[in-house]
């Protein structure tokens, strides 16, 4: 069963800019090399996982991020019932990777915060903390980048147009979200 | 490269400084050393505000009025090898986080000048007044971030050690063996960031 | 400031990236045959040059890969990226 306890209380709305935590929302980090790890992660959740940089890919249930050549981040598209949990896709991956020795499978729901973003005011906000240039990130569906926000790692990722998911590391995002409604008031 | 073994009748002490390294190669000498870009910048002169000057390890930067009014404000090195006398921007964003952090009422200051100077860091951020294994080459330098108070004590020792090709009991420990012997000593962590 | 290529993410700001110094120093085949001389030389002497410089450099912020660099440290302007394990590209 999920034990989550979020982080961000509540909503924010501004002009161009609502903000909410998504909760509970299951993530994992899945690591591996190996050609069989990729198809074994494909028949498993029956999605494949993205081998373009800064890419994602979608299924009806599941998400699959890029973040490094052997390093992606699965999370559940909707938020998870926390009385009906059971782990079973990283109970499904743990049997066809981490027990064949194909890569790792880590839980890391409650290590990251997911944060969505939607409005036309979301890039005003990231430009005012961010070194990374969004120009073609924002006009493509499904872009991931790993980068800095007020001195804090994130991971954003373009869901749609003007909506974005970022993820936090959980001690980070009370702070993070704090800086975001400071500077979104100021926009 | 080859490495001068004896410089005969002549001595030769080495003050450049983040420099330390290129005139070493000369001589096909390598030191315990890197080079990097340190700022500082300095705001529009304001009437006295600040009397003293105030360092702090926590939130690390640094700030004192000049007698004209104007702030001056540093902190830490950027973290690559460079010659090129201009720090980055994210380590001044970092450094003026931190004084705000300090006193918010420096928000709406401007800053007039900003300028990268090159230090040499030594691996346990202490200095090197030593003879080497040239005959006759000596340096002084390795003095980092904090080389500046230290100054009219260092120019002392290091004649004292050119003038008797030995080292002064005082500046003894910071001979360039030490990081053949192991005998380091520790500025860092004596020092924190302040010095 | 300057951008850097990351040779798997690609063009992102320096301040994403952690320097991590001079590269290819191999590391001792054999320690415990090493000299005193021998392991200052490869824990601590460096060639800090002013110009081109082979360096190591890891995306933190970003994909947490190492990679190679070559960059005149004179100016900052960097020469070439290339991955961890692969021959520099230029001389
Ligand atoms: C922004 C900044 C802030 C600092 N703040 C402090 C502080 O608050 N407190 C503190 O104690 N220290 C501070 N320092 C460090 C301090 O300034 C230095 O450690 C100190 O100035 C070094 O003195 P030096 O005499 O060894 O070398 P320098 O004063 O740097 O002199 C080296 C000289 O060698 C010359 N040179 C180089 N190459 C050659 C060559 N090939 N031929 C001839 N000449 C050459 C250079 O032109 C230069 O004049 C700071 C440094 C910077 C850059
Ligand atoms: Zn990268």
């Amino acid at each position: 069963m999920l034990n989550y306890n979020h982080t961000i209380k509540e909503e924010k709305s501004y002009q161009g800019l609502q903000m909410i935590e998504m909760k509970p929302v299951m993530k994992l980090i899945v690591r591996g090399k190996k050609r069989e790890f990729l198809s074994a992660i494909g028949k498993s959740l029956n999605m494949v996982l993205p081998t373009k940089a800064n890419t994602s890919t979608q299924s009806e249930k599941l998400t699959a991020l890029w973040l490094s050549p052997d390093e992606w981040m699965i999370f559940s598209n909707g938020v998870v019932k926390e009385n009906t949990n059971s782990y079973e896709t990283e109970t499904l991956l743990n049997k066809n990777i981490s027990k064949l020795d194909l890569g790792a499978v880590v839980d890391v729901t409650d290590q990251f915060v997911r944060i969505n973003l939607k409005g036309d005011k979301i890039y005003n906000l990231f430009q005012t903390g961010s070194p990374f240039n969004f120009n073609d990130f924002r006009n493509k569906t499904g872009s991931v980048t790993q980068t800095i926000l007020a001195k804090i790692d994130v991971i954003i990722h373009n869901q749609n147009r003007n909506e974005v998911n970022l993820f936090v590391r959980r001690s980070f995002s009370e702070h993070l979200f704090a800086w975001m409604n400071d500077s979104a008031s100021r926009l | 490269m080859k490495q001068l073994r004896d410089l005969s009748k002549q001595k030769i002490g080495v003050v450049a400084a983040g420099h330390s390294s290129v005139i070493a190669n000369m001589a096909g000498l390598k030191l315990p050393l890197e080079s990097k870009p340190l700022q500082a910048l300095v705001s529009e002169p304001v009437k006295p505000i600040i009397d003293t000057v105030v360092m702090s390890n926590a939130v690390h930067a640094y700030v004192s009025q000049s007698d004209k009014g104007e702030l001056v404000i540093g902190a830490g090195t950027d973290d690559y090898v460079s010659y090129s006398q201009k720090g980055s921007h994210d380590i001044v964003e970092g450094t003026l986080n931190a004084i705000l952090e300090l006193y918010p009422i420096f928000s709406r200051m401007r800053m007039l000048r900003q300028w990268g100077g090159i230090v040499d860091i030594c691996p346990d951020a202490s200095p090197i007044i030593s003879k080497t294994s040239i005959k006759g080459l000596y340096f002084n330098c390795g003095w980092g971030t904090g080389g500046f108070k230290a100054t009219p004590g260092s120019g002392d020792l290091f004649a004292h050690t050119i003038a008797n090709d030995e080292p002064h009991k005082l500046n003894a420990a910071f001979n360039i063996n030490r990081f053949v012997s192991g005998d380091l000593v520790d500025e860092h962590g004596a020092a924190a960031v302040a010095h | 400031m300057f951008l850097i290529n990351c040779p798997f993410c690609g063009e992102r700001e320096q301040s994403e990236f952690k320097a991590g110094g001079e590269a290819h120093i191999v590391r001792p085949k054999q320690p415990t045959e090493l000299s005193d001389d021998e392991w200052a030389e490869y824990l601590f002497m460096r060639k800090n040059i002013k110009g081109v410089q082979f360096e190591r450099w890891n995306h933190v912020h970003g994909c947490r890969k190492w990679f190679n660099m070559v960059r005149d440290t004179s100016n900052d302007q960097i020469k070439a990226v290339y991955k961890m394990g692969e021959k520099p590209p230029i001389k």
